[in-house]
């Protein structure tokens, strides 16, 4: 039977907690805090990283697909689900896809999964990460948070198999953004709380329950997306769930991280769930899908509360989240030289993290390079793939790199195995910094040099949560 | 091959150092050139062969890409002339190729001459700039120029233990020498408080251990040294030279050998030439260096890269004021890069201006005593290519 074979949650390592929101605009912003991604970060970079711990366990050339699932991919036209695998260093005979558009994105990938799994696909990689963006100062500002949840769907050894499932559509918007926008609109909150919230979640569990026979007192937990705590307490109730049986919405905690939200929320409930329990798991966004899981004996709890109690720095100030968001400038604006070309070349070296190593000396290089420096030996290189841990060797602390967050660290890294790599340092403060800190690599946005977007690794301080 | 006392330095020249924004390249090639030319007594029309030194055309307005622009101004036409580019090492690499044509004999009154114009660009826009807009796009993205230079800092500092006292000392040093020399980007003295207190560029290298961007231009006229009298006596002699690639562009960051405690292409470079002027203790036996200070910690590691103390103890020689004027071996006694500022093609031919003029006993408030024996030192390409030149007195 189909179902989930792991999973992994990816919250970016900033916050903004209510009170800086507060003393921005002087009016209540909402308690507790959201997670905000930094300023080299997107859904797709974010995906990555929920990506690599969902897989961390797992042969990478049995992934036979990616789902990419999100509103705010980076590329309106250029595929980024190919952008994520690339990062992954998936086989190229995996198929790639981007499933966009709603809030309910990431169920949709999991709905699609679903099907595809027993027409010849053995594991599907779906992740859903977001980025969504409110006016400065408006109602939505304060309930937005980023992050990304990836889970692998197959049908082998499975923790959760998916017993049944229910969707609705309503053509209605209720929070919108048209494609020539950046900002998210919203429809009168309290018609939408229950006209569009209530009434299509109701409507997509109860079609759920008719279709597996359910009585709301079979569930161990019921995973209900919910756009605030309100809504979430009266739905619960409406479908007879009493509140033991509900799965914490994590709203004070992170912020809604958009399509991945309902996917944290039911693997927050995977990291507690027992063999034999029954899992509700509806997600919301322009209509509803609803989803039966029955939890196996394979079940591993694997730590993503971890990720979501996780320490986090609180920006500075709201103006440096606005200058993260390039909503108001930080340093000169740049033109850096990048060429797709180039960048192609070195998509082994550069984005999948592979090192030449030296057939004659074993000397492990990551750059382009046709004579080994320490042998002298040419053209006589191995393909290995590099670690994404390492300690620092040196750095310098650059305060005229242009960056809304500085002084840039670089640092030059021994990667455990072999290799040699020169990185920025990210998600770190400059005090931190020392000679032989362990660091770990982190896919990120480098700049936008020929107009598109450059990713690759970057380095951060190894913290609780894991490689991302 | 020796080349010991085979070539002589028979004039020099050198703009002034700074922000020369009413002087095109064209009228900066024209003015170094034309002091060398009166300074050996020659013309234009003497020479027979030229090399023209500009690491960065790109950062103006594309002058200094061919040895045309050094033909132009100067009215240089049918002969030889080829441009130079060598990272830091540029004016040296020019200097050389001149000797290597007297040498062979394919000319007998040769022309060096290093340029650089980069203040009709921001500084920002020109070397700080240049790592930030141009080159490999992943490789080096974040850093500066500084930056390259200062994770040899960082390393030292966790090996050897903390040097910014050190650092800043140099800074305040190549400050006061600068103070003497009237061509010099810089000409105020600096307390060790402001150098301390110097806002960071790339730690652990601050604003005053960085040299300015800087427009000029040097230049010097060689002959062999047997035709040397027919044009002055006054000359100076080529005691050894030498140019050392020892790694890459991207190399030194990226390979597991590289212990980021000095500069290969230095050592290597020094040794070389310390062999060809019959240098055995190079702290001793030499009477002043100009250094490539591009930033202080450059500097710094120098002084163990060649040999003037031993790995780890460059500490003690900065803090025993040997290397100020007036000390046992000064060290950049034109104010450095630090003060001079830094055309990256001219600065190796300013260096041999120095030279110059110290071995003959010219360089006024600044003058080494009794200078007989003198090193000029680049480094550049994040230390990958070093160029090493040792001048003698008559």
């Amino acid at each position: 039977m189909v179902g989930i074979v792991s999973y992994g949650v990816y919250l970016p390592s900033y916050q903004m907690p209510a009170e800086v929101l507060q003393k921005a605009w002087g009016k209540p912003a909402g308690k507790g805090t959201k997670v905000i991604s930094s300023y080299d970060e997107d859904s797709l970079t974010m995906a990555v990283a929920a990506s690599l711990k969902c897989l961390a366990d797992v042969d990478l050339q049995k992934v036979d697909a990616l789902y990419f699932a999100s509103t705010t991919p980076p590329y309106g036209e250029k595929m980024n689900a190919s952008v994520v695998a690339t990062a992954l260093d998936l086989g190229r005979h995996a198929f790639t896809m981007d499933i966009g558009s709603s809030l309910r994105s990431g169920s949709n990938a999991l709905k699609v999964a679903l099907d595809a799994v027993p027409s010849g696909s053995s594991n599907i990689l779906i992740v859903a990460s977001d980025c969504r963006l409110a006016e400065p100062g408006t109602y939505l500002e304060p309930f937005l948070g980023d992050g990304a949840t990836a889970l692998l769907v197959g049908k082998d050894n499975t923790i959760a198999e998916i017993t049944a499932h229910h969707s609705v559509f309503d053509g209605y918007p209720d929070v919108w953004r048209k494609q020539d926008e950046r900002f998210l609109r919203h429809d009168d909150v309290r018609y939408s709380r229950s006209e569009d919230y209530a009434r299509n979640m109701k409507e997509a569990v109860e079609g759920l329950f008719v279709e597996g026979g359910f009585k709301p007192g079979d569930f161990s937990k019921a995973v209900l997306f919910s756009p605030d705590p309100r809504s979430h307490g009266i739905l619960a109730k409406s479908l007879g769930l009493t509140p033991e049986q509900v799965q914490d919405p994590l709203l004070d905690r992170t912020g809604i991280i958009g399509s991945g939200h309902g996917l944290m929320m039911l693997s927050a409930t995977l990291d507690q769930a027992k063999p034999d329990d029954l899992i509700l798991f509806a997600n919301y966004g322009d209509g509803a899908d609803a989803f039966a899981l029955k939890v196996t004996d394979a079940i591993e709890n694997k730590g993503s509360l971890s990720e979501i109690e996780k320490e986090r720095r609180s920006i500075s100030s709201y103006t440096k989240y606005l200058s993260f968001r390039e909503l108001v400038g930080s340093h000169e604006p740049s033109t850096t030289f990048s060429a797709i070309p180039l960048l192609r070349r070195e998509e082994e070296l550069s984005i999948r993290l592979h090192g030449k190593k030296c057939r004659e000396c074993g000397t492990v290089m990551t750059l382009d390079i046709q004579t080994c420096p320490h042998c002298r030996t040419a053209e006589e290189f191995e393909d290995i793939k590099l670690s994404k841990k390492g300690k620092i060797v040196t750095y310098s602390q650059e305060y005229y790199y242009p960056t809304p967050e500085p002084p840039v660290t670089m640092a030059v890294v021994d990667l455990e195995g072999g290799g040699r790599i020169l990185a920025q340092m990210t998600d770190s403060t400059a005090d931190e910094v020392k000679v032989d800190m362990p660091v770990e690599m982190t896919f990120r946005k480098l700049h936008e040099g020929g107009g598109f977007i450059n990713y690759s690794w970057k380095c951060r301080p190894v913290r609780e949560g894991g490689s991302g | 091959m020796t080349f010991k006392d085979k070539i002589a330095i028979i004039g020099a020249g050198c703009t002034k150092f700074g922000e020369n924004f009413s002087m095109s390249y064209g009228d900066m090639v024209y003015e170094a050139a034309k002091e060398a030319f009166n300074d050996a007594g020659v013309e234009g029309k003497d020479i027979d062969a030229a090399w023209l030194g500009t690491a960065f055309p790109d950062a103006g307005v594309y002058k200094g890409r061919s040895g045309m622009d050094l033909a132009e101004p100067l009215g240089l036409f049918d002969i030889p002339i080829t441009r130079v580019s060598n990272y830091c090492a540029t004016g040296g690499d020019a200097f050389r190729n001149g000797c290597n044509s007297l040498l062979s004999g394919e000319s007998d009154l040769v022309l060096a001459l290093g340029a650089e114009k980069l203040r009709d660009r921001t500084p920002q826009d020109s070397i700080v700039r240049m790592m930030v807009d141009t080159g490999h796009p992943i490789y080096q993205k974040g850093f500066t120029a500084a930056g390259t230079f200062a994770v040899v800092g960082t390393r030292y500092m966790h090996v050897y233990g903390d040097i910014t006292e050190q650092l800043a000392k140099i800074s305040v040093k190549n400050h006061y020498h600068g103070s003497l020399n009237p061509k010099a980007h810089y000409q105020k003295p600096i307390t060790l408080e402001k150098a301390l207190k110097s806002p960071m560029v790339a730690f652990p290298v601050n604003l005053m251990g960085s040299c300015p961007t800087t427009d000029g231009s040097a230049a010097v006229v060689m002959t062999r040294a047997e035709d040397a009298k027919k044009y002055t006596d006054d000359h100076v002699l080529l005691k050894g030279y030498s140019l050392s690639i020892s790694t890459g562009w991207d190399l030194p960051f990226y390979d597991p050998d590289y212990d980021f405690l000095g500069y290969r292409a230095t050592q290597v470079a020094g040794e070389k030439a310390y062999k060809q002027a019959g240098i055995e203790n190079p702290f001793k036996e030499l009477d002043l260096a100009e250094m490539h200070d591009c930033f202080n910690v450059v500097e710094f590691i120098t002084y163990e890269d060649l040999g003037l103390c031993d790995k780890g103890k460059a500490r003690e020689l900065v803090d025993s004021e040997v290397t100020t004027l007036g000390g046992e071996l000064p060290v950049n006694v034109s104010g450095g890069l630090l003060s001079c500022g830094h055309p990256v093609g001219a600065t190796g031919v300013r260096m041999l201006y120095e030279l110059t003029k110290q071995l003959q006993g010219k360089a006024e408030k600044r003058q080494v005593e009794n200078a007989r024996l003198a090193l000029a030192h680049n480094i550049g390409g994040p230390g990958a290519v070093a160029s090493i030149t040792i001048l003698g007195a008559r």
